[in-house]
């Protein structure tokens, strides 16, 4: 959820206080009662001067200002003129005279229609308004405790490193000790697993051979009862087919068997091997989304990724013998790899925490954390911004990159960290990777932004290598936002009491003012 | 099993495939416009019956292709344009010569279909095609938007007047519309049709004519500061923008004829009343014309030779077919020996009279053109009363319009016979 504008709750407070003390004055109808002036005494001069009229013509359904509408302020007269509604409850407006009498409510409180014709709705349209400054409260009261939270817990980080401090170089060096000792038995067992399966391919070789020459030897001296065996297999077939050519009874057949039957003759199955138009749509192995276009011809291959190497093998394996089974020391092999994948993912994290010690703990008069050190919850990780066409890392205190979604590895140094501004609403990461000419070194300006969930967000290149993203995160939310929303709430619903009488007021007046004009 | 591949070079059924009666193709290919716009149309009119109870709802296909009675179905318009000069020349001998083949709600895309008209071009279409029976800007989905909020003053200007002027039009052209109806007359028409006897008129394609009342003769050559313009002498005519009576006596083009060099400005385009018209306008251009139906009405007088003058007006509920069983309005009004009378417009034959009561519809303006110029004129109302004609526009929505004879506000009501009288100021 984002922060909320600020300025549009105080203005409407000020808009109803200055509603409230323009009284329903004798004015035509549709005139400003600020300008009640010009449309008093016995003639009225149009507001561009180029007419004087009885003031008996105003409002007379006649346009007799044709250029500036003003004799017609309340009737449709003129489609130049001006309307203004009253608007009590929420804002007075200014409505073109060509909307007056036509039968839509334009204006929220109605006036611009005949009495009883539309509702006053300027009170819902500001109640929307009013529970929108509540929501906001929650709002900024929920993301005050999350910044709570996030300061005591940048508290127990301190403490935890603090008890850490002593052990990690060791833990460490173990660590290290394990994945070397892993790495030589990975080295062993996939010696011992490639001897297995060579092995093991000799032993197959040598019993097909067998079974090959076993083959021939039978041929040659059965062919007889080869023979009627391919016989009373064609016989078979030929049934099969005389069968099928029948068309199944009238009665029997469905309408659904018939249309197929007629189109069968028209439409050929895809023959075997090939795949229908459209298989192979949908997420490719590429990730991305189905291209309809590459897919669509059955015989273009799907695996764009496969390289070269293993496609060959594989067209070799497969149209000569089903593949080999795996020994079982294959199976050990892949086990301790596994293992070592884990042991090195140890030492790394063990590694970083090794770091963030150094650098947070012992080094931490380096660092301005803040106020409370709330930005403290910040140090230590890195959090990511992924656009569709760029991805922006950012690493408080420490550096921040530019890399693409699609080729991670293509990266780009957007700086180290620099600091925060005086009042920690921006962060700054300098002296990055240079870019060619005069431009300057690319840098990563980060904005900080009150809300009640991190998250990162935005991030461009207004100037060329000049880079500018958000941060949203409850530690920019401050005190005194939530003590200004809280004020406006009051406000508005103390006030809302006082407009609705005044809005009963107003209906009866012009209720009373109708029954003299009939 | 037919060809399912529309493989030849027409991109239709092969000319010579045979229909049920062994009917080929060629013979009933070009009906198809006409009866697949027809059964559209069908269903919304039956459809009309359920959604807006026992009087239907009037429906509204728009077609490209058409048949003879076409013109009983729904408009139809030229078709796919170019944002070019050349095509805005086109497209009056385009629409004269298809309201003469009998289908009068006609029109072309205003400023081109294709391509990206010039503001120059977009205004001087735009003037040209408030006069269009069926007025419809369309173009291209990729082309550049057209809006006509969105180009730059003085055009924005021009091009909000032009439309305000059709909604001050709509009166006229929907009597217009109920000839149409009744007898097949077409909305915009070559002069030779109004003036078959002057030979200047057949092969004019620059200027057409709007009813017998209104002549238009548009600008449309980029950057033109004066148009020659025919003005055939058998009428008076009054300019429609400034109310000025043409007159006869200078500026003749030395090749006889009656043929005038007129001066244009941006702002608008040459259109004239005919002398011996009454033309009812509203000028009280709305955001929707639905709005509009309550409004009241002016009446421009238009006098001829014999200071004479006749016209009519047809209101309905627009919308609807109760006008079928009497529900509308159809009135004549003429002007003779300085008495302006508003009568019951004779019925047409096989039709109900008409009987709608428009209580609250009365005319708010008389402009008189024509009028003796010398001082100032009064008018006697039915109810007695006297007023003086005073110097007014002759239209709210025009935007050079002059002072001419008006008579504010008589308020008589439109559904009702009245007679008014004019006279010189005693």
């Amino acid at each position: 959820m984002r922060l909320l504008s600020c300025a549009a709750p105080l203005g409407l407070v000020a808009l109803w206080l200055v509603a409230a003390s323009r009284s329903a004055a004798a004015v035509p109808r549709g005139v400003d009662p600020s300008q009640a002036a010009l449309y008093s005494g016995p003639t009225f001069t149009c507001k561009d001067g180029s007419k004087t009229i009885p003031i008996e013509r105003v409002n007379d359904g006649y346009c007799d200002c044709f250029l500036d509408g003003s004799d017609e302020p309340g009737t449709p007269a003129c489609y130049s003129g001006y309307f203004w509604c009253q608007n009590l409850g929420f804002e007075p407006q200014l409505l073109s005279t060509s909307f007056v009498d036509d039968g839509v409510c334009d204006c929220c409180d109605g006036s611009d229609e005949a009495l009883g014709k539309c509702r006053n709705t300027c009170l819902d349209r500001s109640a929307s308004e009013r529970q929108a400054v509540r929501d906001h409260v929650a709002f900024v009261r929920r993301a005050l405790d999350e910044k709570q939270a996030l300061i005591s817990s940048a508290v127990q980080k301190q403490r935890a490193w603090q008890n850490r401090k002593g052990l990690i170089s060791s833990e460490v060096s173990s660590q290290a000790a394990e994945v070397n000792k892993l790495q030589a038995q990975v080295k062993q067992a996939e010696a011992t697993a490639e001897a297995d399966r060579k092995r093991l391919a000799q032993e197959v070789e040598a019993q097909r051979e067998a079974a090959r020459a076993a083959e021939e030897a039978r041929q040659q001296g059965g062919g007889q009862a080869a023979d009627a065996e391919a016989a009373k297999q064609q016989q078979q077939q030929q049934q099969e087919q005389a069968d099928a050519a029948q068309p199944p009874s009238q009665e029997t057949e469905t309408d659904e068997e018939r249309g197929q039957r007629i189109a069968s003759q028209w439409i050929k199955p895809p023959a075997d091997g090939e795949e229908g138009a459209y298989e192979g749509e949908g997420l490719g192995e590429d990730g991305e989304g189905g291209h309809l276009d590459d897919d669509a011809y059955p015989y273009e291959d799907h695996d764009d990724e496969l390289d070269d190497e293993d496609y060959h093998h594989h067209d070799d394996d497969d149209m000569a013998e089903p593949p080999l089974p795996e020994p079982p020391s294959a199976a050990e092999h892949a086990a301790l790899e596994a293992q070592l994948q884990a042991a090195l993912e140890k030492l790394e994290a063990l590694q970083a925490e090794g770091l963030n010690i150094q650098r947070y703990h012992q080094g931490a008069a380096n660092y301005d954390f803040g106020p409370n050190n709330v930005f403290l919850a910040l140090a230590g990780r890195c959090i990511k911004d992924e656009g569709k066409r760029w991805i922006y890392e950012a690493c408080f205190f420490d550096k921040a990159v530019q890399s693409e979604p699609h080729a991670p590895k293509n990266r780009v140094s957007l700086g180290s960290w620099h600091g925060f501004n005086s009042d920690y609403t921006q962060a700054y990461f300098t002296d990055g990777d240079p870019c060619p000419g005069d431009l300057p070194k690319r840098s990563l300006t980060v904005n900080l932004v009150c809300d009640d969930k991190e998250h990162m967000y935005g991030g461009e290149e207004p100037a060329t290598c000049i880079y500018r993203t958000n941060l949203a995160t409850p530690i920019a939310c401050k005190e005194a936002d939530l003590i200004k929303a809280e004020q406006d709430l009051q406000q508005l619903e103390r006030h809302e009491a006082e407009i609705r009488s005044q809005i009963a007021a107003a209906e009866a007046a012009r209720r009373d003012i109708s029954k003299t004009e009939l | 099993m037919l060809s399912t591949r529309l493989s030849n070079t027409q991109v239709t059924f092969p000319k010579d495939n045979l229909h049920v009666g062994g009917v080929e193709h060629r013979s009933v290919h070009n009906r198809y416009g006409l009866d697949y716009h027809q059964a559209t149309a069908d269903g919304l009119y039956r459809r009309g019956y359920q959604t807006h109870g026992p009087d239907g709802d009037r429906p509204f296909v728009l077609s490209r292709a058409f048949f003879p009675g076409t013109q009983r179905v729904g408009p139809i318009w030229t078709g796919d344009n170019f944002a070019k000069w050349d095509h805005l020349q086109m497209s009056v001998p385009m629409l004269l010569t298809i309201s003469m083949a009998g289908l009068p709600f006609s029109g072309a895309d205003v400023a081109g279909f294709f391509g990206n008209p010039e503001p120059e071009l977009m205004v001087r279409w735009n003037q040209l095609a408030v006069f269009y029976p069926f007025f419809r800007g369309h173009a291209h989905l990729e082309s550049p938007r057209r809006e006509p909020y969105l180009f730059a003053e003085p055009y924005a200007s021009h091009l909000r007047n032009a439309i305000r002027s059709r909604y001050a039009l709509l009166p006229y052209m929907y009597t217009l519309f109920r000839h149409a109806n009744i007898t097949g007359v077409p909305l915009l028409r070559p002069l030779w049709y109004e003036f078959p006897d002057n030979k200047d008129t057949f092969d004019l394609d620059t200027q057409l004519m709007l009813g017998p009342s209104m002549l238009i003769s548009p600008v449309m050559t980029p950057g033109a500061t004066s148009i020659d313009v025919l003005l055939p002498r058998a009428s008076r005519w009054y300019d429609a923008n400034t109310g000025a009576e043409v007159e006869r006596s200078s500026s003749w083009l030395s090749s006889g004829g009656d043929k005038q060099k007129v001066q244009v400005t941006l702002d608008s385009i040459p259109v004239y009343y005919r002398g011996g018209s009454v033309v009812p306008r509203r000028e009280r251009p709305r955001r929707a014309a639905n709005m509009m139906l309550d409004d009241p009405v002016t009446l421009v007088v238009a006098l001829d030779a014999n200071n004479q003058a006749s016209g009519d007006l047809y209101l309905d509920d627009g919308h609807s077919f109760a006008f079928k069983r009497g529900e509308y309005l159809h009135r004549s009004f003429t002007f003779n020996g300085g008495q302006l009378q508003s009568t019951p417009a004779p019925t047409a034959t096989n039709t109900p009279p008409g009987s709608l009561q428009l209580p609250t519809v009365t005319v708010e303006r008389i402009v008189f053109m024509g009028l003796p110029k010398k001082g100032a004129f009064q008018a006697k109302l039915p109810s007695g009363q006297v007023v003086d004609l005073e110097f007014e526009p002759i239209s709210v929505v025009a935007p050079r319009a002059a002072s001419a004879h008006v008579m504010r506000k008589p308020d008589l009501p439109i559904s009702q016979d009245w007679t008014v009288e004019i006279y010189p100021k005693q």
